[in-house]
């Protein structure tokens, strides 16, 4: 793929997919995703304690390196306590031009879709004054039609991966990456030419234990690689770097505004929501539709949210007969090898 | 339902420890009689037939006062599991949380809570505001206990429509509190909550403005999260206000300063302090005279409540918790209370694991660093003695303290 250094239009960047990336696009930016790398955030710990989420300290790390000094702006996002000083400290690092920061609810409920539609209002008003410009409903709806188009395409290499195995799951985990890290229109093309000629080319499924892959954030997909090469197959997951990114489209009925306000609060949630028992119900029925035989559940260090919700969703899968493994990273290289060893010995119990 | 409780072991060990206990010599009367109410309230938990509600410390106990219910706060239990040294309850959160990063105050509370040490919750509520550990926790104790829960969803920041959705929020928990407890809300007494509430602030404001006196008139580590824990909205609530109101007043006008040896430092005091029995605060204030003159977790920020439209008034209560302020107005806020409060240097105690808090704390620093203020960061754990070595805490406050006195203590904020 790409660079999106190299996108046309100037970008915004985010770090949470609770982002509404249609009014990004409706605006008339690029829009990506600020992720991490595996790699030491040392830097970062001058900034961020050193107790908050490795992804967090991550993501700091990206910016100090460089890695986003021509962003536009910057659109914040009160997920979780670390993402709300992730914000903080950005604007108290990098100085911005322009950032700005969403509540989003931690309920599925009719009168948070309101709240959070009031929310998006709020983003729009500051994105026009700010920029000097007048979002229309029809922008909206060009905004909405390009990210249905990343999700259906998304969806679409899914179900192929799950059908036959075009590719590896990094290689799957790497194009997902790219989806929210680089111009969207250009990857909606890339990706479109990609299954065309990839359904033409198909090889059958491989086989492997089928394995799902839960938790939060995923940007390096490294532990597939791993679960690979110990001879599972990551059939599925719930992951914010993974399904949960593209799983349900955006409604173009209605009112624009109230559309994503609704694909954002009611989407499958993450450990962010205080929705367990939906998430408990979500994996329960990914298990059964994908035949898997086991879950890894995978958080990085100081993660809270996906912690404990772990301690609720780990003894339902226990009262449930499913096996599962919990792995824990801080973005460094010499904790792969411990995993490995883990993942390997689960794997071998699977099988 | 409720079920009786046949032991309760966390007040046998609360009565042992207050026995073995010498009394703080500058404690307030108030203090002391705040202390007393919240054993007396943690006691009628376990002993009366009236319904218990499991909240944290940013759910508006008014409300909970209002329904009839008697409050436990499920993140203050960690401070008296600290105190009272019931350290199993940590070793037993293990058994139900897969790491021990989480903060002791929330693992005292899981361990607590499956342990089954607290007394039976009729419901459970809990804020997604600031600590959203909490809010899992929460849930946790509730599974364990069978008891409903309740979420109080706060947006990220004050406005309008923040208020409007919290307020219907609190409306309906006010009327699903009052069906589990088997009765109607009786508005009245929510009237006369908030209305209780409003008086017991009002000799706060009176207690914040004293504190302001050089030197100030009782020691600050008594202060800390005091208004976090508090039973607002109760006429015993507005009792203790008043006698710390008058003893204050009393000290000002009679020139008694908070420590026998004088007040030599004074300090900012930011987040929580150690509570366990180590005696660091005492130590801090009254063998070496620095004074902690101001802190951010004992103050009643909200502005006055209408007691005619409750849940409204409850919700911009919340709302307008200052932690809740965008950065740049929270550090201009603090530099404000420096200068007005005269401090001469802040200590910024970062409890391991409260993310929201460590999380600001570079920024905090630069702040004062821009604006000549010394500032020292202690990094510790409140509630877990185990985790926070003694000696190296009194040796990093004692090289605080000569800065101070290198730096010259007439260079205090003004
Ligand atoms: S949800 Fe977890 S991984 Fe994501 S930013 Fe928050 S603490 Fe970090
Ligand atoms: S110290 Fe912080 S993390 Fe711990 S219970 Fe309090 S607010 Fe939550």
């Amino acid at each position: 793929m790409g660079n999106s250094e190299t996108a046309d239009k100037p970008v915004l960047g985010w770090f949470c997919t609770y982002t509404p990336e249609e009014i990004i696009l409706a605006a008339g930016f690029e829009s990506r995703r600020i992720l991490g790398r595996t790699g030491p955030t040392a830097k970062a710990d001058a900034h961020l304690h050193p107790n908050l989420c490795a992804f967090v300290r991550a993501c700091l790390s990206s910016g100090l390196e460089g890695e986003h000094a021509k962003l536009a702006g910057i659109i914040g996002i009160d997920s979780c306590d670390a993402m709300r000083r992730l914000f903080d400290v950005w604007r108290a690092t990098f100085h911005p031009d322009y950032s700005h920061i969403l509540a989003m609810p931690h309920v599925q409920t009719a009168e948070a879709v309101e709240f959070y539609r009031h929310e998006l209002e709020r983003l729009i008003r500051s994105l026009n004054q700010y920029f000097g410009l007048t979002i229309s409903d029809a922008d909206l709806l060009r905004g909405i039609h390009t990210m249905n188009e990343t999700r259906t395409l998304l969806t679409r290499l899914y179900k192929l991966r799950r059908s036959s195995a075009p590719i590896s799951g990094t290689e799957y985990y790497s194009i997902l990456r790219d989806a929210m890290t680089e111009p969207k229109d250009r990857f909606n093309h890339w990706l479109k030419q990609s299954l065309e000629k990839s359904t033409s080319n198909e090889t059958s499924v491989s086989s492997g234990v089928n394995i799902i892959l839960a938790g939060g954030v995923l940007d390096d997909p490294w532990i597939v690689g791993v679960v690979e090469e110990a001879g599972g197959r990551v059939v599925a997951d719930d992951l914010c770097c993974g399904g949960r990114y593209f799983e349900k489209l955006t409604s173009t009925q209605g009112e624009p505004l109230k559309a994503i306000a609704d694909r954002y609060v009611l989407r499958a949630p993450c450990a962010r929501m205080s929705e367990t028992e939906t998430r408990v119900q979500n994996l329960m029925e990914l298990i059964e539709e994908t035949h898997a035989r086991g879950l890894i559940y995978y958080t990085v260090k100081f993660c809270d949210p996906h912690i404990l919700d772990w301690a609720m969703i780990s003894k339902e899968l226990q009262s449930r007969g499913v096996r599962a493994l919990r792995c824990e990273t801080d973005y460094s290289i010499s904790e792969r090898e411990r995993m490995r060893t883990r993942i390997e010995a689960f794997l071998e119990m699977l099988k | 339902m409720k079920k009786a409780s046949e032991r309760p072991e966390i007040i046998r060990r609360m009565i042992e420890k207050s026995g073995t206990q010498e009394p703080d010599p500058t404690a307030l009367n108030g203090t002391l009689m705040r202390g007393m109410h919240l054993v007396r309230l943690l006691y009628r938990a376990f002993a009366e037939r009236r319904p218990v509600a499991w909240t944290n410390v940013f759910t508006p106990p008014e409300l909970i006062f209002g329904c009839d219910y008697i409050p436990f706060w499920l993140d203050g239990s960690g401070g008296f599991s600290g105190w009272i040294e019931m350290t199993e309850v940590f070793d037993h959160a293990d058994a139900t949380l897969p790491t021990r990063d989480i903060c002791t105050f929330l693992r005292a509370a899981v361990g607590g809570a499956t342990m089954e040490l607290f007394p039976p919750p009729t419901a459970v509520v809990c804020t997604s505001h600031l600590c959203e550990g909490c809010a899992k926790v929460a849930r946790i104790g509730a599974r364990h206990s069978h008891a409903e829960f309740h979420l109080l969803d706060v947006p990220l920041e004050f406005s309008d429509v923040a208020v409007a959705y919290v307020a219907n929020q609190l409306e309906s928990l006010a009327h699903k509190l009052c069906e589990l407890a088997g009765k109607d809300l009786n508005l009245d007494h929510l009237h006369k909550s908030i209305e209780l509430s409003n008086e017991a602030r009002r000799y706060f404001l009176e207690v914040y403005e004293l504190r302001k006196h050089v030197p100030t008139p009782a020691t600050g580590s008594q202060f800390i999260g005091m208004g976090l824990m508090y039973p607002w909205g109760t006429q015993i609530g507005v009792n203790i206000a008043k006698s710390l109101r008058d003893e204050v007043a009393r000290r000002v006008t009679d020139s008694i300063p908070a420590v026998p040896n004088g007040e030599k430092y004074r300090l900012m005091w930011l987040h929580l302090r150690p509570v366990f029995e180590t005696d660091i605060m005492t130590h801090l204030e009254q063998r070496m005279g620095a004074v902690i003159v101001a802190d951010l977790l004992g103050e009643a920020w909200w502005p006055e409540m209408d007691a005619d439209e409750p849940f409204r008034a409850l919700a911009m209560r919340m709302l307008s918790n200052p932690e809740l302020l965008p950065m740049e107005t929270k550090v201009e806020r603090l530099l404000g209370i420096a200068r007005d409060y005269r401090v001469d240097g802040v200590v910024h105690f970062l409890q391991w694991g409260c993310r929201w808090n460590c999380g600001q704390s570079a920024i905090f620093r630069e702040a004062m660093r821009q604006s000549d203020i010394p500032l020292l960061t202690l990094d510790g754990d409140a509630v877990d003695k185990r985790a926070t070595p003694y000696g190296q805490v009194l040796t990093r406050i004692e090289g605080f303290l000569e800065l101070l006195d290198s730096v010259g203590i007439s260079k205090r904020t003004n």
